[in-house]
């Protein structure tokens, strides 16, 4: 990458870059707020450097301590920013509001990639002015600086050439995105154009930090194999370090020549190994654990997918796991020594082969566990602590008529041996097993599989019904019925087992021969077994059954649970008494039975039946027959309980005169107003209003007028005062000038209650009436002597002035209009006139010709140290 | 009888409705499903009206009332109060309350004689509740809960009350309301019995959720059914909530 970059072109590819939006990079962001204290730098001795006792030893290594510590990254990080207490950068992909600071980092050197063994200090750092607020409105204006950043886009080959350096020419005008140089979108490569840090806080560990957040995020991004850039010689080691290859000289000649290219290979690796851990991962943990399962369940499995070969696949797959990931630890460390690109290759290859190989040797276990899980998800849902009733008897003997008629269940087509209903008795659940084929024939007779399902069986906490036809119809005498019997007892240990003698309706009971009847009879002797009637034909008994079993399953896990939850002290347990506490009626002492009130109505109701064609419409008929839910708009008002039922719709004003309507809206309006009224009444009838005491003191009276004629003057005078302050747009005219006329003074005089009429006779034969020439009247009123000849005299000099001036003189035509035929021609040359004025309005000119020009740069804005932060006074 | 129902897919059906002896209110849903679940089982003995409070659905949370009245927050706009005066009969009292605690529903559980309320109300809204609803006023809590409405749901037949209410205290709430109670459960197990179902003397509406235990429970402490008695919890029905809930 050259020193000689043109930053004119560089500009350009940034410019291209943001527009097909391929920056590929990343950002190294400080906000330069960060409140965390800072971390003392450890200068405390070795603890273990002192044994010695050597004092020059221990100076040497003590001073070696000191330069070591003062060279570090972070010391030398501390020295260039030394406004930050930590160094917390925030690193994340570049976007276009990013371009300004990208450019300026890059031009505070004229070029990129700028990891010179050379300090730059007092450089500032450039990329501040075009730093983005941290956050708007943040009280301390924190922004965020870039640092670094790395610039790259996809190339289509292994390396980087100068295609892949450069850009479009017609990149502003070219319409599709695809072009043969530059970025391309399918390529696998990506190219490195700049890795850019501030010169400042280069040698900080900067570039280190950024260059492996960036390889880490292309491992993850996954649709990319490698990364490749061109780079000087003496740069050649500094990526090494990152695990770039040295492939030797480029035959890049971008920006001068003298390149050579780097590879980075380990990406297609890493990220096969981690798709194929990931997924095998989840295949591992998302099957059942064995071990942990109920043991109806572990059996179950055990039988229909034999434990020992799901155990083996399971064991594959995660070993697999291992050793791909063993694979690709192995070839990422041994692609560091590669010689050269063809070998980074055939180690890529190699890794990858084996990786394959290991894969399809899944083939068979992935198969298998595929139909393990296919299969799991269609077994029947068994709770195996919940309340069951199982079913057993050869067939034909009406083990599934039974199941059909309490359970309401159809026929099982399953593929396994249980078929599962469910009934319910006493508010609760029951669940009924059926198991044809399994508890249908002696154990003797039974094969390994049937006696697995068999002990799956014995798990469960379940009432066992064992049906016996003795009407004989189903094919089995009635002794070979008892003698299954007998023979998978032994299977229902702890359970309680209940004899059904079905087909009751064929023969009954009392029909048998009495050694028969002993034999049944016989068989309830061992404890535990009862011998229950039915007819699955009539359904006689059916339900009699049904509820005694149920019953006395429920009394049997109820007093299990009571004991179990009963300490032997006969202390309950915190959930029993939690429960004892639910099954506590709390009644009132005093046995009041509290008023209800049911209204009469409620007894003769008819139940709303949907399917009765004469129920009553409800509102959701009403929504549904115009246009459903969303459409149909319920009127709220149809309900309304009023006086008047015209009133319903009546509108009302909520703001009437500026008030709110409803704030003097009164219940019991009519009421008050009556007793308002009846008072009023009653008062005029007392003589309440018809007062007498007039006001006959005169002087009292005189007094009042007085006082209201001060109140009123106060007043007046107030207001004056008020209007003389409050000078609106007026001048302070000095009291001097101010006119006042003869008749205020004279007025004001009055008031006082002095005579004016001499002072007035006086004062008007003194006023000398201004005349403008001639005297118009020929009475001469007012002049000394009525008969005196007209005398031109001179002129005083403020009669000179006065006649100075004079009206102005009124042009005989109107100029607006002179000339202007009509109003269309009027409105256009009043536009026009209009139009030569918006530019003198708009620059705040005075006229056409004012060409003034104000200050361009005001002194008192520019002058000072611009600094940060001295500016904000504005 | 009871029955179940949601709302828009909530079974906290007493957070959107409030029913008593005299009058129910619904919250205006986007659709007519639930009013129509009131309306199917009420038809036209007491009027049903659809309301907002403050301009939300949540009305049980807000209003507390009984036959005799209803109270409504400070928040409820002057035109849903001419709404509500319009709806209701002329005999039930509506009464705006300034009071600081304003979901109503939460704070106090009433029945036409008797009313619990939370104790950090204040004296002027008890003497208020006292005066509209026509009920002695008691603070108390449930379960050491304060939000009395909030967990218990209460007719003039019985109460249900938080599940894990302790038997001393079941027995004293049942000798100040004078009428039985027992501690039960809405929803598949919720302890919001109030937020969970509403009830009056005759019917109840629960959760959609609910499960059969919990609703025969409601049916027989609140007398729903013919012959239900609340006596039947802790004989015919005792191994069935046993079974269920330990």
């Amino acid at each position: 990458m050259s020193r000689e970059a043109d930053a004119e072109s560089l500009l350009h590819y940034y410019n291209f870059s943001s527009k097909v939006s391929s920056v590929q990079g990343f950002q190294a962001a400080l906000t330069n707020s960060s409140p965390i204290p800072s971390r003392e730098s450890d200068q405390a001795v070795d603890e273990s450097s002192d044994v010695d006792g050597d004092f020059a030893e221990l100076q040497k290594m003590l001073s070696q301590k000191r330069r070591a510590a003062k060279d570090s990254p972070e010391s030398r990080l501390r020295q260039a920013l030394p406004f930050i207490t930590e160094f917390v950068p925030f690193i994340r992909p570049l976007t276009i509001s990013d371009l300004d600071s990208c450019i300026a980092l890059e031009n505070a050197l004229g070029i990129f990639l700028t990891v010179i063994p050379e300090r730059a200090n007092d450089l500032g750092i450039q990329t501040l002015p075009h730093a983005k607020p941290v956050e708007t409105g943040r009280a301390d204006g924190a922004v965020s600086v870039l640092l670094a950043h790395i610039v790259s886009s996809r190339c289509s080959g292994d390396i980087v050439t100068d295609s892949d350096m450069d850009y479009p020419k017609d990149w502003r005008s070219r319409k599709s995105r695809a072009a043969e140089v530059g970025h391309q979108a399918s390529g696998k490569t990506v190219g490195l154009h700049s890795l850019a840090v501030l010169p400042r806080l280069q040698q900080c560990g900067i570039g280190q930090m950024i260059m492996k957040a960036y390889l880490d995020q292309m491992r993850s991004y996954g649709v990319v194999n490698r990364v490749a850039l061109i780079c000087q010689d003496h740069l050649v080691s500094y990526y090494e370090r990152f695990g770039f290859k040295h492939l030797g000289e480029s035959k890049a000649q971008f920006g001068g020549g003298g390149w050579h290219d780097m590879e980075f290979i380990d990406i297609v690796l890493s990220f096969t190994q981690e798709t194929c851990s990931e997924k095998f991962g989840q295949i591992v943990s998302s099957f059942p654990v064995l071990t942990d399962q109920h043991p109806f369940h572990r059996d179950l499995m055990n039988i229909l997918y034999d434990a020992d070969h799901f155990k083996v696949a399971l064991g594959q797959v995660s070993t697999a796991k291992h050793l791909i990931e063993t694979i690709c630890r192995d070839y990422v460390r041994l692609l560091k020594y590669a010689q050269s690109l063809y070998q980074c290759k055939q180690l890529k290859r190699a890794a990858l082969g084996r990786m394959a190989t290991l894969i399809k040797r899944l083939k068979d276990p992935l198969q298998y566990l595929d139909q393990v899980r296919q299969h799991l998800a269609r077994l029947p849902d068994i709770n195996p602590t919940t309340r069951t009733l199982l079913v057993a008897g050869f067939p034909n003997v009406g083990k599934s008529s039974f199941v059909r008629s309490v359970t309401r269940a159809d026929t099982p087509v399953e593929p396994y041996a249980f078929f599962v209903g469910h009934l319910d008795y006493k508010y609760l659940r029951y669940q009924v097993i059926d198991t044809p084929g399994i508890l249908d024939h002696p154990l003797e007779e039974m094969n390994t599989i049937e006696m697995q399902s068999v002990t799956a069986l014995a798990h469960l906490r379940a009432a066992v019904l064992f049906f016996i036809d003795i009407s004989e119809q189903c094919g089995y005498s009635l002794s070979a019925q008892c003698n299954l019997f007998r023979s998978i007892k032994p299977l229902f240990a702890n359970k309680m087992v209940f004899i059904v003698l079905n087909k009751m309706d064929i023969k009954a009971f009392e029909d048998l021969e009495p050694e028969m009847q002993a034999e049944l009879q016989d068989l309830t002797k061992s404890g535990d077994v009862e011998l229950l009637r039915a007819s699955c034909a009539t359904q006689d008994g059916v339900q009699d059954v049904k509820n005694h079993v149920c019953e006395r399953l429920l009394a049997e896990r109820v007093s299990q649970k009571l004991k179990a939850g009963t300490a032997s002290n006969g202390a309950l347990g915190s959930r029993l008494s939690e429960v004892m506490a639910r099954i506590h009626v709390a009644q009132p002492m005093d046995g009041v039975t509290r008023e209800t009130f049911i209204p009469e109505a409620v007894k003769s109701l008819k139940k709303y039946d949907k399917n009765d064609p004469e129920r009553r419409i409800l509102a959701r008929d009403v929504e549904e027959a115009n246009g459903g839910a969303g459409v149909y708009n319920v009127d709220l008002r149809k309900d309304y309980i009023l006086a008047d039922p015209s009133w319903k719709y009546d509108k009302i004003p909520e703001i009437y005169d500026g008030k709110n309507v409803y704030d003097y809206v009164d219940p019991d309006i009519d009421a008050k107003l009556a007793a308002l009224e009846e008072e009023e009444e009653r008062l005029e009838k007392e003589g309440f209003y018809e007062s007498d005491s007039d006001i006959d003191d005169e002087s009292e009276e005189e007094v009042l007028q007085k006082a209201e004629y001060i109140r009123e003057k106060h007043k007046l005078i107030r207001n004056e005062a008020k209007m003389r302050k409050s000078l609106k747009n007026r001048a302070i005219i000095p009291r001097k000038n101010q006119k006042r006329p003869f008749s205020q003074l004279e007025d004001h005089l009055d008031q006082l209650g002095v005579d004016t009429e001499s002072i007035g006779l006086r004062a008007r034969s003194q006023v000398v009436q201004p005349t403008r020439g001639r005297s118009v009247t020929r009475s001469r009123a007012g002049t000394a002597d009525p008969d005196a000849m007209d005398v031109d005299e001179a002129p005083s000099n403020k009669q000179r002035l006065r006649s100075a001036s004079r009206a102005r003189s009124v042009a005989a035509t109107n100029r607006r209009e002179d000339g202007v035929q009509d109003a269309t021609a009027r409105t256009a040359a009043e536009r026009q006139a209009k139009l030569s004025q918006r530019k003198m309005n708009r620059m705040a000119r005075q006229g056409e010709a004012d060409r003034h020009i104000a200050a361009a740069m005001p002194k008192h804005l520019f002058s000072g140290k611009r600094t940060i932060g001295k500016t904000s006074r504005r | 009888m009871a029955v179940r129902a949601q709302f828009e897919n909530s079974n906290e059906v007493g957070v959107f409705a409030k029913l008593t002896n005299s009058y129910a209110l619904v919250g205006i849903g986007a659709s007519e499903n639930f009013y129509s679940v009131f309306e199917a089982e009420l038809q036209d003995i007491i009027p049903i009206c659809r309301t907002t409070i403050a301009g939300m659905r949540i009305i049980g949370r807000l209003t507390a009332g009984n036959r005799k009245g209803l109270l409504v927050p400070t928040t409820t706009t002057d035109q849903e109060l001419q709404h509500l005066r319009n709806s209701l009969p002329d005999e039930v009292r509506i009464q705006r309350i300034e009071e600081r605690l304003s979901a109503l529903g939460n704070v106090i559980a009433t029945n036409d004689h008797t009313a619990l309320i939370h104790p950090d109300l204040e004296r002027e809204t008890e003497e208020i509740i006292a005066d509209v609803l026509g009920v002695e006023v008691f603070r108390q809590t449930v379960a050491d809960n304060v939000l009395v409405g909030s967990y218990m749901a209460l007719s003039n037949q019985g109460g249900l009350v938080h599940p894990k209410t302790s038997i001393r205290d079941q027995d004293e709430l049942s000798s100040l309301l004078q009428v039985p109670l027992v501690a039960g459960s809405v929803n598949r197990g919720s302890s919001v019995i109030g937020g969970g179902m509403v009830v009056n003397d005759w019917m109840a509406v629960t959760g959609l959720d609910t499960t059969a235990p919990e609703l025969s429970v409601i049916e027989s402490v609140f007398r729903l059914t013919e012959g239900a008695a609340p006596g039947a919890v802790n004989t015919s029905m005792k191994d069935t909530i046993v079974e269920s809930f330990y």
